[in-house]
């Protein structure tokens, strides 16, 4: 194997950009009403993090994450898994599935608040749907790519039903059915802003939104910042979830 | 059936529907094997072996004639099969491999553990009960699924070229480890190869298959005593004549040797 480089080269890159960005930005090099200085934006941050601001539509954001993610994953693993073992129900949903899926989620934005207002409830259904897909779809087909070897073992040693389900097609497609989640997670984190842009008083989507809105643009960047952490550590989450749930495949 | 056949085979028949038309795998096979026999299938790839074994694991239907294996008084699983292709599930351990037909027949938790830490030792992988497959080299997946089997305790025991993807080496000393394992339990085994070393070193009996559709060409009883060893086995100047004799058997004339009487 050729010399590893080290990993702390990936920790640095983004110090390193945000170092010339600084710079240019004290030097007038460029215009700091559309790019202002890192340490400005800092302070914006500091701000809102002091007055709360930015923590409690952080917290509003992270719950209709949180809701949407469960009321469309979990529905799409089982109707995935389903599918995966089942033809008759893959052929049924499957056109109703291909049909729906390439719609983009922001067009069925105004029909789901139409449906269920401009509450929680419209905000959590919109994730699910954007959530739903994929995951569905990774369920299915992780469970249509097990190893044909595992089905026969589990047919032999008399594997029935649930035994079935749990022993051999859940382990089997968890690693694709992860896959799924990660994607619905990024799709989620969208969906929230979209969603709050459009019909919220409150989260980070309303907060970026307001920014505009007032010309603040240090406060504009402090919201794409919090996005981006937040994705940065949701998906550290779930691979570390991934490591424990899926124990038994090897890692570079 | 006679009295001490554990499974009886008559008049075998499978046909496939390929895009290629019509293929006949098993062309009305009988067979016996009796209980406590370890017998073994030798013929040319294709010859129907696997779907033969297949079909008496319950993953394939035979298109027609009778499968019948004996149930002795206590309930347990009627096959246990050791496929060609590493086969130990991947998101399960060693033990719970192992463990996996005793959990599947619902044995209480106290025996399972019991018995499958006894087959694991027999196969010489306790140091190895906590580690994942991938973590394990191909001749110690391949013992898991023989010790998964062993342990699972069914009627009959299924091996379907369980060595064939090994190396030399590791072939010999698992050959090994199965003629122990077999001489002390003596579970009935329907053992599929195409080795005749193999089927020489392993067997009670051979049993010759004609190129599919397949048929039996002859039997030949396998007059080496028990217990064997590999290493010893190939000494004898009787094994040589057999490795002759099967060769002969295989490659000539297959109409004139399914006429004559085996």
């Amino acid at each position: 194997m050729p010399h590893r480089p080290p990993k702390a080269l990936s920790f640095l890159s983004p110090f390193l950009i945000l170092a010339v960005w600084e710079g240019l930005a004290r030097a007038h090099l460029i215009d700091v009403r559309f790019f202002p200085a890192p340490s400005a934006i800092l302070v914006a941050g500091w701000g809102a993090a002091q007055t709360g601001e930015l923590w409690s539509n952080l917290r509003i954001s992270l719950a209709r994450i949180g809701v949407g993610f469960a009321l469309g994953a979990v529905p799409g693993i089982a109707l995935g898994i389903v599918m995966g073992l089942i033809p008759w129900v893959r052929l049924t949903c499957m056109p109703i599935v291909s049909a729906i899926y390439p719609i983009p989620k922001s067009a069925i934005l105004p029909l789901i608040m139409l449906i269920f207002g401009i509450g929680e409830l419209a905000k959590w259904v919109f994730i699910a749907i954007g959530v739903f897909f994929p995951v569905l779809i990774n369920s299915m087909v992780g469970v249509l790519t097990i190893d044909q070897i595992y089905l026969d073992v589990g047919r032999n040693y008399g594997a029935r039903g649930p035994n079935f389900l749990f022993t051999i097609a859940l382990p089997g497609a968890l690693p694709v059915i992860f896959a799924g989640i990660k994607l619905g997670f990024g799709l989620a984190l969208i969906l929230v802003v979209i969603a709050e842009i459009v019909a919220s008083r409150a989260g980070l989507g309303f907060f970026i939104w307001n920014a505009w809105q007032i010309f603040d643009v240090e406060k504009l960047y402090t919201g794409l910042i919090v996005i981006g952490i937040l994705g940065y550590l949701s998906s550290e989450a779930i691979d570390a979830a991934e490591r424990v749930v899926v124990p038994w495949r090897p890692r570079g | 059936m006679t009295d001490d056949a554990k499974i009886s085979i008559r008049g075998l028949r499978k046909n496939f529907t390929t895009r290629f038309g019509r293929v006949d795998a098993l062309g009305g096979l009988d067979l016996e094997v009796r209980e406590g026999e370890l017998c073994v299938l030798v013929g040319s790839s294709g010859c129907g072996k696997s779907t033969l074994l297949r079909i008496l694991a319950g993953l394939e239907t035979a298109t027609d004639g009778t499968v019948e294996i004996r149930r002795g008084r206590d309930r347990r699983a009627l096959t246990a099969m050791v496929f060609q292709e590493p086969s130990a599930l991947p998101w399960l351990t060693v033990r719970s491999n192992v463990a996996y037909g005793l959990r599947m027949q619902g044995v209480d938790s106290d025996r399972r553990d019991r018995v499958t830490a006894q087959y694991i030792e027999k196969v010489g992988l306790t140091r190895f009960a906590r580690a994942y497959p991938y973590q394990l080299s191909g001749g110690m997946k391949q013992r898991v699924s023989v010790a998964r089997a062993f342990a699972s305790d069914p009627e009959i025991l299924l091996m379907d070229e369980p060595f064939g993807a090994l190396d030399e080496l590791t072939r010999l000393v698992l050959q090994d480890e199965l003629l122990r394992l077999f001489e002390e339990t003596r579970k009935t085994i329907l053992f599929v190869t195409h080795s005749i070393d193999e089927a020489l070193t392993l067997g009670d009996r051979v049993v010759v298959m004609s190129p599919a559709p397949g048929r039996i060409l002859s039997t030949i009883t396998v007059p080496f005593p028990r217990p064997r060893r590999v290493i010893e086995l190939r000494k004898d100047p009787e094994y040589g004549r057999h490795v002759a004799r099967i060769w002969e058997l295989l490659g000539i004339d297959r109409e004139r040797h399914a006429a004559s009487p085996a």
